[in-house]
């Protein structure tokens, strides 16, 4: 289990603050969710917290250790009990399905005899429905295919710590649903989860605590509640379109 | 106008720090990929079959036909000026010494070199390099130490064979032209040839080895985020590694001549 | 392309081993060619000078390379040493009194080289030993005491040049003795040593015969140069005609019937006559050994002058070969009579 707090975050790109002065906390065992219009720096967040890209100013800090003073071992444990569900699939392109299920188990887990190591890859698929897929290349697959076996690529090692970069985006609606099912059984563990939806339904379901940004700043973090109470104008501005319309804008 | 210069300047000495901090990173990561090695062998044996292998047949063809003109030519005007015998030396000068390190390195920016900054390039934009650090597997470890091995080890191999079938395959294809006795052209080849030869063309064709899996790697790895990017840092990186294996060929030739 | 990558580790390993077999194998051929696996025996010479060695200098013997020079240094007392190796194969041939010789072509290309000469002795020479050269009086001994086995050489030229010396070793011997000889004939004659008169004409006779002989091979040589000794040879002659002459004053003195009273009995005819022979003799021997020095000194032109003649009948070879295939010249051309030697003919005119 993971505590993470960020302090100070600044990254800036290309002269441009991305992110500027940012201090939150995600608890541990609860969902979070990062709500913003588009390009005020979700992904990026998501990405920071995550150890994913390296920050100009700031740091990390999990489980009261900063992430930037942590040994390999440390650091690879960090990595053995947290996944990223990416925004494109970002599946390894030259490596099969079943290569880009193995490669992670093999890392973090040598000593897996191939049988529960082949079982194990079996079942992740299953879970997501494309166990026929098992030997072809990404390309040879559909958006919605590729998201799906990504995810199941970052759960195969059973994270307790998982960020979700808006999984659902740019999926037809078959599959998302079935994602969305998979995404809302994951709220019921004790995983932590850092996500960015899009999708209002998820987000109204999954989120314990949210975070509000605009232009690369930290506008508002609480309890879901708080928040979507809030009574700062950003803040319920933001709430207001994203979250107070009568249809999902996946 | 100095003030652009000097940031020009300065920009140049921080991206030169910057890759030299790169080359010592993968230099890091390879002494440990040679004590652990695992989960990188496969990426290393594909790209030795990719570089080494699938290049053997361009190689081949080339060193043959380079070795074959030598002769040809050699001994059609040699004897001319008394100095028959000079073919030999000629020979090993230009295929074990000069050329055939070079055109080997050529051949593998063009075929390699292009396809790892390509590669990389395309992985960085479609997130997989994200993908890869989220899984706890470091790229560098995975992603450039078996090219770079890969790269290096398949030049220097190339390199042993592009001597072997210029020095003896061309042998055989110059005796429908221009027909010389077996015994004494082994025999004068093999008493010109020195260790010094041998030992400098290995050399060579390590070094380049080194610089084209680098260079390759390291513009595969500056492409940000666009697709666009991936063509221009390709060129960036075949532009940058004529160049550097040029000036480190002058060097090392500058050595040699020192030493011998 | 599927089977490349189903047998990757198969094709990559065989690519591997391939390549470093080829590596290993092009190292051994390598090394036997050069012979980095076997022994060499180390030995030293010296020579008057550095000129024309080099390091790797390949030594031969009969046109074989038998070992090759490791190092030159010049000494305080300014000669040059070197040490060389014979290669194992060869090192029977290194036998007691062996010389090298460093032997320069004089038209620059090729020809030139260390020559190793084995010495006709059986023992062979142990290794760090020193091997005279024939730069020196150690080696030239050996091989006037006819110690050393020297081969006919191949480059005409050369053989001339070298050639030469010991033709005019031999002329400065004979006249040294031929002075000698008529030191103890006037000394005979004057009546200070005793001894047949006849014994010492005769003598004198085979003397001045060996001094023809001699004379006329380094006139085969040097012809040209020789043109200004034509005075001294004909003096020669006529002393020699007179010494040798069937009816002459030896044999008159070598018959039984002639003796010494004959002689004191001839009014001192045969004396007077004698004498002045000898004292012809003497005046010879004095200009003949001013011309041998003179050759000694003017050995480099003899060279160029060979080698002028040389390239002359180069050409004139390639004229005659040209006219020799030219069909409508062929057989045309009267072949080439003997030329009796140019010594020869002028000893047998009179002037």
């Amino acid at each position: 289990m993971y505590d993470i707090y960020l302090k100070d975050i600044t990254l800036i790109k290309n002269e441009r603050k991305i992110l500027a002065d940012i201090e939150t906390h995600f608890p541990v065992g609860k969902t979070t969710v990062i709500i913003g219009p588009s390009g005020c720096g979700k992904s990026t967040l998501l990405k920071v917290a995550a150890a994913l890209i390296p920050v100009d100013h700031g740091n990390i800090f999990v489980n009261d250790k900063n992430l930037r003073k942590m040994n390999t071992s440390g650091l690879l444990d960090f990595r053995k009990n947290s996944s990223f569900v990416f925004q494109d699939a970002a599946l390894w392109a030259n490596q099969s399905v079943y290569q880009n299920m193995s490669l992670p188990l093999r890392l973090h887990f040598p000593e897996m005899d191939k049988d529960t190591h082949d079982n194990k890859i079996m079942e992740m698929l299953d879970l997501v429905g494309y166990t026929d897929s098992i030997h072809l290349r990404p390309a040879a697959l559909s958006n919605g295919e590729r998201k799906m076996i990504s995810l199941a690529r970052s759960l195969i090692t059973s994270p307790g710590l998982i960020f979700m970069d808006n999984p659902l985006v740019l999926v037809d609606p078959s599959v998302a649903k079935k994602m969305r099912k998979l995404i809302l059984d994951l709220h019921n563990t004790e995983a932590t989860i850092i996500a960015n939806f899009s999708s209002q339904e998820l987000i109204k379901q999954m989120a314990d605590y949210l975070i509000v940004m605009k232009d690369g700043k930290l506008v508002e973090a609480g309890t879901a509640e708080s928040v979507q109470n809030s009574t700062d104008p950003v803040t319920s501005a933001i709430i207001n379109s994203l979250l107070n319309q009568n249809q999902d804008y996946i | 106008m100095l003030g652009k210069l000097g940031r020009w300047m300065i920009n140049h000495i921080k991206a030169l720090l910057y890759g030299l901090g790169f080359f010592f990173q993968i230099m890091k990561a390879t002494i440990g990929f040679a004590r652990k090695g695992q989960v990188g062998r496969k990426v290393l044996t594909m790209q030795i079959l990719f570089t080494g292998v699938q290049a053997l047949t361009n190689i081949s063809l080339i060193a043959i036909a380079l070795g074959a003109v030598i002769i040809i030519q050699g001994v059609g005007i040699l004897p001319q000026f008394g100095q028959g015998d000079l073919i030999y030396p000629i020979l090993i000068t230009i295929i074990t010494r000069e050329l055939g390190p070079m055109l080997c390195a050529f051949i593998i920016i063009a075929r390699s070199g292009t396809a790892i900054a390509t590669e990389i390039g395309s992985n960085v934009v479609n997130h997989e390099i994200e993908a890869y650090i989220a899984a706890g597997i470091d790229p560098i470890s995975y992603l450039a130490v078996p090219r770079f091995i890969g790269v290096t080890i398949s030049l220097l191999l190339l390199n042993l064979y592009f001597n072997f079938f210029g020095l003896i395959g061309s042998y055989f294809i110059t005796q429908f032209i221009h027909p010389i006795q077996a015994a004494e052209y082994f025999r004068k080849i093999l008493y010109n040839l020195h260790p010094e030869d041998i030992v400098s063309s290995i050399i060579k064709s390590l070094v380049f080895g080194v610089i084209i899996s680098v260079v390759s790697i390291y513009y595969g790895f500056k492409v940000e985020q666009s697709s666009t990017e991936i063509p221009q840092m390709t060129i960036k990186a075949v532009g940058m590694s004529f160049v550097l294996c040029m000036l480190a060929d002058a060097f090392i030739v500058l050595i040699y001549y020192t030493l011998y | 392309m599927k089977f490349q990558i189903r047998f990757a580790d198969q094709i990559v390993g065989l690519f591997i081993i391939l390549a470093v077999m080829s590596i290993v194998f092009i190292l051994i051929m390598m090394g036997i060619n050069q012979r980095w696996f076997a022994k060499d025996y180390k030995y030293t010479s010296s020579f008057k000078t550095g000129n024309g060695l080099s390091v790797g200098m390949p030594i031969k013997l009969k046109g074989f390379q038998i070992g090759s020079v490791d190092k030159i240094n010049l000494l305080e007392d300014n000669t040059v040493e070197i040490n060389f190796h014979i290669f194992d194969t060869y090192i029977e041939k290194v036998r007691k009194n062996s010389v090298l010789e460093l032997s320069v072509s004089p038209i620059g290309i090729g020809g030139g080289g260390m020559l190793f000469h084995p010495g006709k002795a059986t023992d062979i020479i142990p290794e760090l030993t020193f091997i005279p050269s024939t730069d020196f009086d150690e080696g030239k001994e050996l091989i006037a005491k006819e110690l050393v086995n020297i081969p006919p050489r191949d480059d005409t030229i050369l053989n001339i040049i070298n050639d030469i010396s010991p033709l005019l070793r031999s002329v400065d011997s004979t006249l040294k003795s031929l002075d000698e000889l008529l030191i103890s004939a006037n000394a005979t004659i004057e009546g200070d040593m005793e001894g047949p008169v006849g014994d010492i004409i005769e003598e004198v006779a085979v003397m001045v015969t060996m001094l023809n002989n001699t004379l006329s091979s380094a006139m085969i040589a040097a012809n040209e140069i020789l043109t200004n000794t034509y005075g001294i040879t004909s003096n020669l002659e006529i002393t020699t005609a007179g010494l040798t002459d069937t009816k002459g004053l030896v044999t008159h003195l070598l018959d039984p019937k002639g003796s010494i009273a004959t002689l004191l009995d001839d009014d001192d005819e045969l004396y007077k006559e004698l004498f002045s022979i000898v004292a012809e003799i003497a005046k010879t021997t004095e200009e003949l050994s001013a011309f041998v020095k003179y050759i000694n000194n003017t050995q480099p032109q003899i060279s160029e002058l060979l080698e002028g003649s040389r390239e002359a009948l180069v050409k004139g070879k390639d004229v005659l070969e040209g006219l020799s295939n030219n069909p409508l010249l062929r057989g045309g051309i009267t072949g080439v009579t003997e030329q009796p030697t140019t010594f020869m003919s002028y000893g047998e005119e009179e002037f």
